[in-house]
């Protein structure tokens, strides 16, 4: 601990908006002036604008004082103000101590009087604990303004604008030929209907002429490593060379991957998937008739054998159906669990195809598919209009049968997961940090996810993720520098025993092992050279300031700096 | 492009005031959003006609049985208390807007606030007044407002939320058979309402399995059209209530709720999709499922921000460059977790409107 002597404090009253001038009477004033290492003494009315805080240290930085003890409200009221505060100057963020004194006293304490009393004593506590502040936070990152986007599909190019439109350099890796994903199979979408080659033209478009953004497309990914700021994706082109592509942050795009279902009497060639029947109905319907055995007069959906609560499917049936009964005059059927209308004007859409003479049934026990006469014979229990007798099935004698597909993970999924510590859910598609409060962000700083990766759901839905992941990736790039905003841990490379405890336990990939790190030098009696050893480090800039590791270092290697044992003492001690 | 650095202030559009953004509705969506925006730099005031933060989602009970199920009820209270502790963010509580004037990025704002008047500027406004709950009386068959013991999911959510209990409003007692009936007020031609609220059928199959396990005696029936997923959890969930015995889900919407002359019990009537027949049972606690509806003073705002609205009467985004920007379940049903993504989304918007970042 450093001797009282040594620091220079100044106490900064807060008033907050007037509502504690009562408590802060020239008497307060007076005793808080006279308390051991305090040099100065500055009342404000609203600390918690940013403006304020920042003529505050303009002052500060003119007077003779080093650190500083805001007497206001809860520390979170000025929160955001220090973490804009430049770390370049003489004082940063952790040269701030916060006495609550609204929330502890004030507001607990009825009594004026006891109120001050207590007041006093929170002061009191909080300037012994400022004399072993020390200074942390003063390094900075410097940010270059430059992103991934992994995945070329709708999503990857909406991510790619929006950061391009703020500004950021983005790198845009697909590993189709072509950007567009599995969007642009697609002729219609339920919700626009017509526009919807024109629309995505122009994104496509776009994002080819963007002066931000460079797209790379027939890449393979093969790697991805690094840190907020320095993330390196490692890709091969198709004649095998490897290249390193650099950012800042990254958003995972890739989109999920689907599995046809084509097991058994599903291999015959009138089963047909979506994407097959989309393209059927993209040239005007002419394959629909061209079929020499047997013209395609009843077309059936079967829906919720797979991806029962994924909406897609459900989606472009009823859109399909429309379009077979609008345009062609085909008999249509959709068979299903459930119908899944929770989508903007979608129960509209459910209706207008029932109207159109679309027939909707639904089951509790899955259909069953027989060949009858080169046609598919599809037979279910009819659960919503109600058949007299027990046991009543429909046969549907169909000439193409449309099942859906398997939306699956991505492969990459895993790989990625491992290599950057991202967990994955159930289904193993990619997590969030926290589904509730950080959606579409990682675990691991400077990454992002968004689409069918995270999880498969219309376009709607995806373009909003892509919206708040670019959000997410603009607001951590904007300043130019990452600073320590939050405290960090710090692992004393002499005391650490390699023993990877603590790379296993960061819940944020934060730490890694070095073998022959900078800086790990450890000399011992036998040898003539320094010795480095093998230890491990924490990156900074991907730490969270959790406090896991520390607790779980057999060696007591790991120290979090915002909370030295000198601190924890003190703090206890009052 | 800003310099590195330089950033503490955040670039502005010339002509814009002084970065103030106004929300309107303190809903998880205008909470969001001003949090959002507070992160990159820019201030903003929030407006909101009720005395208490937080919106429809406020009063929302935690639904956890075993375990969290997700609700995302807790959200909102932390986004609450985040944001009346954030610096930069200014909350005026019981005010609305009055008269506007001013142009994109300068609009002069009357709010009344109680009897009293004021002025601000505001760079941007936006647009997060939320939806509200269907008024139950609107469909008399099911007989809200008569029977004490038909109440909506919105009741049983503030007794769960009060009291921690389930109680049957007639004599206080623990009920022993509870029917939930779904889509009251959605999907329904009757009254005009097309389109699905989305959330309901998470959020009742969420409260059978909360009290289920709270009060593994009571039997729960569950009266829906088609079941809609909500979220990346919800096929477990969905599992979950197929396993348990007590919890039937039955493919039926009910007709009609009949009371009964000496007792509290109430009688129903719907077809059994399992027979065919036409069929009663009795339970001692009804549960509607309401949905969302466009606010009643919908149009008003809309007048006199000129946003544009959809057939159902919700709102649509207005064009990018009139300054102002709609966010959350006022464009339609969507549950907090979308409201939540959607007022990030809207808050980079902002920023890229106001030059920023
Ligand atoms: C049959 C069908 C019908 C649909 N109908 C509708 C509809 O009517 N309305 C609606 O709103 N939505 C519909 N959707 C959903 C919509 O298509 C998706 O929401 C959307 O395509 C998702 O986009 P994405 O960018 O996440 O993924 P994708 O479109 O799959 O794009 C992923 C991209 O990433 C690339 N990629 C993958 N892995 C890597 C890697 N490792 N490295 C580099 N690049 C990689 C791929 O090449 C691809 O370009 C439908 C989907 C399907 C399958
Ligand atoms: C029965 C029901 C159950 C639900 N259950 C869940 C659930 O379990 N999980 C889930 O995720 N979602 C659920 N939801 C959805 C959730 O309520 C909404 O997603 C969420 O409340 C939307 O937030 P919002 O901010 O858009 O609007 P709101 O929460 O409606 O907030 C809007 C705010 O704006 C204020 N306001 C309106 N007009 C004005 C004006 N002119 N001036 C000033 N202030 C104004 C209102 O007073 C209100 O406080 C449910 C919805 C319903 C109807
Ligand atoms: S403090 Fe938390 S985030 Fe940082 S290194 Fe330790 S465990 Fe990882
Ligand atoms: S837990 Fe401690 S001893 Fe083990 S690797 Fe980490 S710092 Fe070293
Ligand atoms: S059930 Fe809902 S309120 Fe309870 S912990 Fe889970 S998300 Fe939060
Ligand atoms: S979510 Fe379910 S209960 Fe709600 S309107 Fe849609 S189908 Fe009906």
């Amino acid at each position: 601990m450093r001797s009282s002597k040594e620091c220079r404090i100044a106490i900064v009253i807060d008033h907050c908006e007037g509502t504690l001038s009562h408590i802060f009477d020239e008497a307060m004033v007076r005793y808080f002036s006279g308390l051991p290492c305090v040099v100065s003494c500055y009342q404000d009315d609203n600390l918690s604008s940013p403006r304020r805080l920042e003529k505050l240290v303009a002052k500060l930085r003119k007077g003779k004082a080093d650190r500083a003890v805001i007497v206001g409200g809860s520390p979170k009221r000025y929160e955001a103000s220090f973490r804009r505060l430049d770390l370049g100057t003489g004082f940063n963020p952790y040269m701030f101590l916060v006495a609550n004194v609204r929330e502890q006293a004030v507001w607990t304490i009825p009594d004026v009087e006891r109120a001050k009393e207590k007041t006093k004593t929170i002061v009191a506590k909080r300037i012994r604990e400022a004399t072993c502040l020390s200074p942390i936070g003063e390094e900075k990152f410097e940010l270059s303004k430059n992103a991934i986007v992994l995945g070329g599909g709708v999503v990857g190019m909406r991510a790619a604008l929006a950061l391009a439109d703020a500004n950021i350099q983005v790198t845009l890796l697909s590993r189709a030929k072509d950007i567009g994903g599995k969007a642009i199979q697609l002729t219609h979408f339920y919700d626009r209907p017509g526009e919807v080659s024109s629309w995505f033209k122009d994104q496509v478009k776009k994002v080819k002429k963007h002066p931000n953004i460079a797209v790379k497309t027939s890449v393979e990914l093969k790697g991805l490593e690094g840190s907020l700021g320095d993330y390196r994706v490692k890709v091969e082109d198709p004649s095998g060379k490897r290249r390193e592509v650099e950012g800042s942050a990254v958003i995972l795009a890739m989109g999920n991957d689907v599995i046809p279902n084509t097991e058994g009497i599903f291999g015959h060639q009138r089963f047909i998937s979506p994407p097959q029947m989309e393209a059927m109905l993209a040239d005007g319907g002419k394959s629909l008739v061209t079929d020499k055995e047997r013209p395609l007069q009843t077309v059936t959906f079967i829906l919720d054998l797979v991806n029962e609560t994924i909406k897609i499917d459900s989606a472009n049936a009823i859109k399909n159906a429309i379009l077979l009964r609008e345009n062609h005059d085909r008999a249509v059927y959709v068979i299903c669990r459930d119908v899944k209308v929770s989508l903007d004007g979608m129960e509209k859409q459910y209706r207008k195809a029932r109207e159109m003479g679309v027939i909707f049934i639904k089951y509790d026990d899955p259909p069953k598919f027989s060949l009858v006469n080169g046609q598919i014979n599809v037979e279910v229990k009819e659960v919503s209009i109600q058949m007299r007798g027990d046991d009543y099935s429909l046969s549907i004698l169909s000439d193409l049968v449309v099942v859906s597909e398997r939306f699956v993970p991505s492969k990459d999924n895993q790989m990625l997961a491992d290599v950057l510590g991202i967990p994955l859910a159930e289904e193993g598609f990619l997590m969030d940090e926290n589904p509730q409060f950080a959606r579409v962000r990682t675990n691991r700083r400077g990454v992002f996810i968004a689409g069918g990766c995270r999880y498969p759901q219309t376009l709607d839905e995806s373009l909003v993720e892509a919206e708040a992941a670019a959000a997410g990736v603009t607001e951590l790039l904007s300043q130019g520098f990452f600073g320590y905003d939050l405290a960090v841990a710090e692992i004393d490379p002499a005391k650490c025993a390699a023993c990877l405890t603590c790379p296993r336990v960061c819940p944020h990939s934060a730490i890694v092992v070095e073998r022959y790190a900078e800086g790990n030098v450890y000399v011992t009696g036998g040898y003539e050279k320094d010795f480095r050893w093998k230890a491990a480090r924490v990156l900074p800039m991907q730490c969270y300031g959790c406090g896991i590791c520390v607790s779980s270092c057999p060696t007591k290697a790991i120290t979090l700096k915002h909370l030295t044992d000198d601190e924890i003492s003190l703090q206890v001690g009052v | 492009m800003i310099e590195p650095n330089k950033a503490v202030t955040v670039g502005q559009r010339p002509g814009v005031a002084d970065q103030n953004v106004l929300i309107l509705g303190s809903g998880i969506a205008g909470i969001t959003t001003a949090l959002e925006l507070s992160e990159m730099g820019i201030s903003s005031t929030i407006l909101e006609r009720r005395d208490r933060l937080g919106g429809q989602a406020a009063v929302f009970a935690c639904k956890a049985s075993e375990k969290c199920n997700k609700c995302f009820a807790c959200v909102v209270d932390n986004q609450i208390q985040e944001v009346s502790r954030r610096s930069g963010i200014r909350i005026l509580t019981e005010s609305t807007l009055g008269k506007i004037s001013g142009d994109p990025g300068r609009f002069k704002v009357q709010i009344q606030s109680g009897g009293n008047e004021s002025r601000l500027e505001a760079s941007v406004i936006l647009v997060a007044t939320g939806v509200d709950f269907f008024n139950a009386r609107q469909k008399p068959e099911y007989g809200y407002g008569l029977f004490q013991n038909v109440i909506t999911a919105q009741d049983l959510d503030e007794m769960l939320h009060a009291k921690g209990r389930v109680l049957r409003p007639s004599d206080g007692q623990v009920p022993s058979r509870i029917a939930f009936f779904q889509c009251v007020g959605s999907r329904d031609e009757t009254i005009g309402h097309l389109w699905c609220s989305k959330v309901c059928c998470a959020y009742a199959l969420r409260f059978m399995k909360a009290i289920r396990h709270q009060y593994p005696e009571i039997e729960t029936s569950f009266f829906y059209i088609d079941i809609q997923p909500l979220g990346r959890s919800f096929e477990s969930l969905l599992e979950a209530c197929r396993q348990d015995e007590r919890m039937h889900l039955i493919r039926s919407l009910p007709s009609k709720v009949y009371g009964h002359r000496t007792s509290t019990d109430l009688r129903i009537r719907f077809i059994d999709p399992v027979s065919g027949g036409i069929t009663e049972e009795g339970f001692d606690l009804i549960v509607l499922s309401i949905g969302m509806t466009p606010r009643e003073d919908a149009d008003q705002v809309a007048d006199l921000l000129h946003v544009p609205k959809n057939e159902e009467g919700f709102y649509r985004s207005p064009p990018p460059d009139s300054g102002i920007f709609v966010s959350g379940a006022c464009k339609g049903p969507r549950d907090i977790g979308g409201s939540i993504i959607d007022a990030k989304a809207t808050a980079r918007e902002i920023a890229q409107y106001l030059g920023g970042v």
